[in-house]
């Protein structure tokens, strides 16, 4: 790793990942393509089962067995996790790379205290510390995440904990050594809705003290406007959009993007039916040739284009409205530090057209 | 916690009396026992005369009652062909029998936790199936049969090891070789699923993510967190281990407690078999009652109440 490298800190390129099945692999994520640059929250959104989380925990080299990457790169710094065997790999797990997982009340081990769960990740990569050493540092973690009485809730056990508490936890492990990506797989889906905020503030500033990097994984499109600055759609394992968070709102270019948006219920909708996209995402081994949400799309009922072919996650022309770095080479960041050059795709033979009708008339 | 105590001490109380009215009650269901004392020449008006002595033609709620009472008092009455109080007759063969027991049992789990790692570490499917095929072929083979060919083999053929009897150290190490080796296919079993579940749990998963190996992974989360489904199982085996093995300790000539155990149930001789129930389910009773105070004492969110 020079510090003359100038790419994005996290290159995703073209990553498939498949699981045995019984009549021969599945590809449960298909050529999977993003950039994650320094500096920003990058949120990757779609349904459960759309390769979200596996995609991150290739990234983690903490595949399910059964479960692999068959093709693809993951540039870490210039790197490739895919290639890099596994002492590398744990040299850079819980120190360069971090995970904050979905579900807090299984994360921790529930028979160790919590103390010796988050020195264990403060010894692995810091081993001249002693006793005392691990144990200050271990307090002024959780009290960086604003675990009240962080000497006595140390000593305690994770069920002693509420779920709020145990996710601080969590974050506080996961920010041991100040990662440089740190990924957060729906870190509030498990959590009691008041204070899933809380806990997003927590994580935010925890991510701007240390300068981190951030994939968050969600489904929540609110979350998603509040702290994200670029978005990846997922379908079906393929990303069908990226976009920076203003224009993914404002403009989705992809129907599934459009119809997403439109499935959110706003002001306007109480007593209303929500809009639903119709149908179901195909199960991975029977997606269709062509475009996987053709069958349930508005747009391309019909075409046969959808139906023959699968869109390529193409360059899109940025609208002049919302020119935010567009022509800008990879890796510079951008003058207010806020949006990041990549531009926008979508992978759609007809992507941009009328997917505002969709949203016409929907409070977004 | 000494509520607790004070509560699991009663219900053991109340299964040791169970299990001395059952002696009895089966005891006396088997008929007096002064015909098979006496010589075939014995006439029937001797035989009743000793049964009158033992107290055998009192009404039974009479001897029961009786029995109770001396129970209470410590005393298990005498043996009829020893002469001997039947306590200390069981008492002398406890060292014999928990020497064995223990050995055995820790031999067994050992080799049995250093398989199931094995298979962890390496992700074997093969030394999986070597490990559980071996064990079973070995468990399917009777424990005398295996007993007798291990001492055909070792003693007889090589001359290593003695065969029969308790009389130094290398004497226990057919007989704790033949029990383990039968034993060790269970704890493979309950161990390796023990762990292959707690590999597919989350917080194996945040270990790993903190960059932990493998090994580490392996030994100071996923197998700790194993021994609570282990455990129930282990004491349940070492509680019958401990309550001596009668046909190990028949082939090998083991002065342990299934040896007199057996030995007086075929003579009748009642004062030893009630003793002697009396102390193996005493036995189990203090097992189980470890087995839940150490799972307890593991899981922070077990509370005793």
């Amino acid at each position: 790793m020079s510090t003359t490298y100038t790419g994005p800190l996290l290159s995703v390129q073209d990553l498939t990942i498949e699981v045995r099945g019984d009549d021969g692999p599945v590809r449960l994520v298909d050529g999977v393509t993003f950039d994650v640059h320094q500096d920003e929250v990058f949120a990757l959104v779609g349904e459960s089962g759309s390769g979200k989380s596996l995609t991150v925990l290739a990234i983690m080299d903490l595949l399910p067995p059964g479960v692999r990457i068959a093709s693809g790169r993951i540039l870490f710094r210039g790197r490739d996790l895919a290639q890099l065997p596994e002492a590398e790999m744990r040299r850079l797990r819980g120190k360069d790379l971090a995970m904050v997982f979905q579900d807090p009340m299984s994360a921790l081990n529930p028979l160790q205290r919590v103390g010796r769960q988050l020195a264990e990740a403060v010894k692995l990569h810091a081993s001249g510390l002693n006793r005392k050493q691990t144990a200050d540092k271990v307090h002024s973690l959780l009290a960086a995440v604003g675990v009240p009485d962080p000497q006595g809730r140390a000593a305690s056990y994770p069920h002693q904990w509420s779920g709020g508490m145990r996710q601080r936890a969590m974050i506080a492990m996961a920010m041991a050594h100040d990662p440089g990506l740190l990924i957060a797989d729906e870190p509030t889906t498990a959590l009691d809705v008041t204070v899933q905020a809380q806990v997003m503030d927590v994580l935010a500033e925890a991510r701007r003290r240390a300068g981190s990097a951030m994939i968050l994984i969600t489904h929540d499109l609110g979350l998603v406007a509040e702290a994200a600055d670029r978005v990846a759609v997922m379908y079906s394992g393929r990303v069908v959009e990226t976009a920076g968070v203003h224009q993914l709102f404002s403009s989705p270019a992809h129907p599934y993007t459009a119809g997403l948006l439109a499935s959110v219920l706003g002001e306007g909708t109480a007593g209303e039916r929500a809009f639903a996209i119709p149908g179901s995402p195909p199960a991975a081994a029977e997606r269709p040739a062509g475009c996987a949400f053709q069958p349930r799309c508005h747009l391309g009922s019909g075409r046969d284009k959808c139906t023959a072919a699968r869109p390529l996650l193409t360059l899109l022309p940025t609208p002049p409205s919302s020119a935010e770095g567009a022509a800008q080479p990879q890796g510079m960041a951008h003058p207010d530090g806020a949006a990041h050059p990549g531009g926008r795709a979508a992978a759609c033979h007809f992507a941009g057209e009328s997917t505002l009708q969709l949203l016409k008339g929907q409070p977004v | 916690m000494p509520q607790y105590l004070i509560k699991r001490i009663g219900q053991a109380v109340f299964t040791l009396f169970c299990v001395l009215t059952f002696a009895f009650v089966l005891g006396r269901a088997t008929g007096k026992p002064a015909g098979l004392l006496l010589p075939d020449s014995a006439t029937p008006a001797e035989v009743d005369a000793l049964n009158g002595a033992l107290g055998f033609n009192e009404p039974l709620h009479v001897q029961y009652l009786t029995f109770l009472a001396n129970v209470l008092r410590g005393d298990f009455g005498t043996s009829y062909r020893q002469r001997e109080s039947a306590l200390a007759l069981i008492a002398e063969r406890l060292p014999a029998t928990f020497e064995l027991a223990f050995w055995s049992f820790l031999l067994g789990l050992l080799l049995a936790v250093l398989a199931a790692t094995a298979i962890q570490l390496t992700g074997s499917r093969t030394l999986r199936s070597l490990f559980i095929w071996g064990g079973s072929l070995r468990h399917s083979v009777p424990d005398f049969f295996f007993a007798l060919l291990a001492g055909l083999l070792f003693s007889v053929a090589l001359g290593m090891l003695p065969s029969l009897g308790r009389t130094s150290p290398a004497s226990l190490v057919l007989p704790v070789l033949t029990i383990a080796t039968g034993q060790f296919v269970l704890y493979v079993r309950l161990i390796d699923s023990a762990l292959s579940d707690q590999a597919g749990q989350d917080y194996v998963r945040t270990a790993f993510s903190k960059g932990q190996s493998r090994a580490r992974v392996l030994f100071s989360h996923m197998l700790p967190n194993s021994v609570l489904p282990v455990l129930t199982m282990a004491g349940l085996n070492l509680g019958s281990l401990l309550g001596g093995t009668v046909v190990v300790e028949a082939v090998f000539a083991w002065p342990g407690l299934g040896q007199v155990l057996t030995e007086a149930v075929s003579q009748r001789d009642f004062p030893i078999v009630q003793a002697g129930l009396l102390v193996v389910a005493l036995i189990f009773v203090t097992v189980n009652l470890a087995v839940d105070l150490i799972a307890a004492k593991i899981d922070p969110r077990v509370s005793l109440a």
